[in-house]
């Protein structure tokens, strides 16, 4: 066995494999006590900063710049109309691929991170990339295919193609998939067996990271509710990538002296505040409203009984609790920082 | 990867064009919810009898085929009749699952109450219910929207009153 860490022990123990029970409870408590549109809040916060740290990392180094230039112009010259071209004409298959490369996408970012971890180990022994990808494709297949929340899916969408299934067909389908999974999953057993005879080391982290990830997804997909995989995914799924890309770049600027301008600044509480003010320029500038800030709390004023505030009302409340709060933070700023007395305030005037 | 990502998507593509049309409530059609051995309902209820959208088909299901059997489709003469409060308590059950990410069970929870002429209290609390969850919906309120469909239902009785009237004329 080898120890490799993303980031160190403490942060790797909290992030990649905390992260997902805690997502988890996060996500029951939606489910219990929010409204089912507070789900969509989770994409603001959580989602849309995501892609701004995708983003930075794509755009945000001179390094990548150089090498990917004609990828980063020319993939969205082709994307961008391509996707406008499907949302016009052929809506239900564009939708049908966003969902499926969805998925494809999150498979591939855990299984990116468990290279991460092998690379950091020093445990990448030959054949382990692929027999690790074919464990990702194998362990989210078998999600897909055989879990509730996703087989009711996929089932119903057979009725819009005109290709209902007979149930013994869905179950044979299934048991199938069980099937390849559990003849792979000793497979890829002989293969650490053979590799550990061999001298091969294995970095448990990996799997702790693995366990976790795919805990969560199996474990919601099996609940009888859809609030809990949004909430729960995303969570997982944008916190880990939005850390990431910070470390990455952190990474890099230490280790290659240099820094690009764009980034020079960006400790991470200015990277988080700057994602977090991408995700509500992304919010309005796409049609979203004030409502899917704010976790469904306007909507409960005005569904509350007692209180039954019209949506005037109630967004006047957020609106004045607000500019109150941002008020009252600057009058308490102000009330220290700009004391004259003050020799290190005084350097400044 | 963008490469594969093309071929499958038009293939797909390729397929939706290619067919006739699609509509959008296709689960709710009697294809889906009425064809013997892989209608939804069924299908659903056989793989997961205990989850929300199995109970809500089975409510959609029932819905198409209450009332007279005559005026009903061919295939519900097939089934047991549906009982009294059949439909309301389907969707309770799909409800009391707490899987709140099917709207319309939510609104046609007070839709049915209203049908049942269900306690105002338990119409209001469903229509809150539903409102607290889809508080940005476009639906009609339900109440409103029964009203014009009972309207349109007398208008309609109406009609068929004077066709009789007519013929016995």
């Amino acid at each position: 066995m080898s120890l490799g860490y993303i980031r160190s022990p403490t942060a790797d123990l909290f992030w990649f494999v905390a992260l997902p029970p805690i997502a988890l409870a996060i996500a029951f408590f939606f489910h219990n006590s929010l409204p089912y549109i507070a789900q969509a809040s989770i994409a603001v916060w959580i989602t849309a900063p995501h892609h701004y740290a995708g983003w930075v990392r794509g755009y945000g180094l001179d390094e990548d710049w150089q090498r990917w230039h004609h990828r980063l112009i020319f993939g969205p010259i082709v994307l961008i109309p391509s996707i406008v071209l499907g949302t016009a004409l052929v809506p239900i298959t564009l939708g049908i691929v966003f969902l499926l490369w969805d998925h494809q996408h999150s498979l591939m970012q855990q299984y990116g991170f468990a290279r991460i971890y092998d690379f950091k180990a020093g445990t990448d022994a030959p054949h382990t990339k692929r027999f690790d990808f074919l464990l990702s494709i194998f362990l989210y297949g078998n999600i897909l295919l055989t879990t509730p929340l996703w087989s009711e899916l996929w089932v119903a969408e057979l009725y819009r193609w005109d290709a209902a299934l007979h149930v013994e067909t869905i179950q044979l389908i299934q048991a199938t998939s069980w099937m390849v999974l559990g003849v792979y999953v000793v497979v890829y057993l002989g293969h650490l067996i053979v590799g550990g005879v061999r001298g091969n080391r294995i970095n448990p982290m990996k799997y702790l990271f693995l366990t976790s990830s795919y805990g969560l997804w199996y474990f919601v997909s099996y609940q009888d509710s859809f609030l809990l995989y949004l909430v729960a995914h995303r969570i997982m799924h944008g916190v880990q990538y939005i850390l990431m890309v910070y470390w990455y770049v952190e990474n890099k600027a230490e280790r290659t002296g240099r820094t690009p301008l764009l980034l020079s600044n960006l400790n991470l509480s200015r990277y988080l505040l700057l994602g977090a003010a991408y995700a509500i320029v992304y919010h309005f500038v796409t049609g979203g409203n004030l409502s899917l800030l704010s976790f469904g709390l306007i909507n409960s004023l005005q569904s509350d009984p007692i209180l039954n505030f019209s949506l005037e009302k109630a967004t006047g409340f957020y609106a004045a609790t607000a500019i109150s709060a941002a008020a009252a933070c600057h009058y308490y700023l102000d009330s220290y920082i700009w004391k004259i007395r003050d020799p290190e305030i005084q350097e400044g005037l | 990867m963008l490469l594969v990502v093309y071929v499958f998507g038009l293939t797909l593509a390729a397929l939706e064009l290619s067919l006739p049309k699609f509509q959008l409530e296709y689960l709710t059609l009697p294809e889906a919810l009425l064809k013997p051995e892989t209608n939804i309902a069924d299908v659903s209820s056989v793989l997961y009898p205990d989850r929300a959208y199995s109970f809500y088909f089975r409510a959609l299901q029932a819905e198409m085929c209450a009332g007279p059997r005559r005026k009903t489709p061919p295939e519900c003469r097939k089934r047991a009749p549906v009982k009294p409060h059949e439909i309301r308590e389907l969707i309770e059950r799909s409800l009391a699952t707490g899987n709140r990410s099917i709207e319309m069970a939510m609104y046609n929870y007070a839709f049915v109450l209203l049908q049942e002429n269900a306690a105002s209290e338990l119409v209001d609390e469903a229509i809150r219910e539903w409102r607290f969850n889809y508080p940005q919906s476009p639906k009609t309120d339900p109440r409103e929207m029964y009203r014009q469909m009972s309207q349109s239902i007398q208008g309609g009785r109406r009609i068929d009153d004077g066709e009789f009237e007519d013929r016995a004329k």
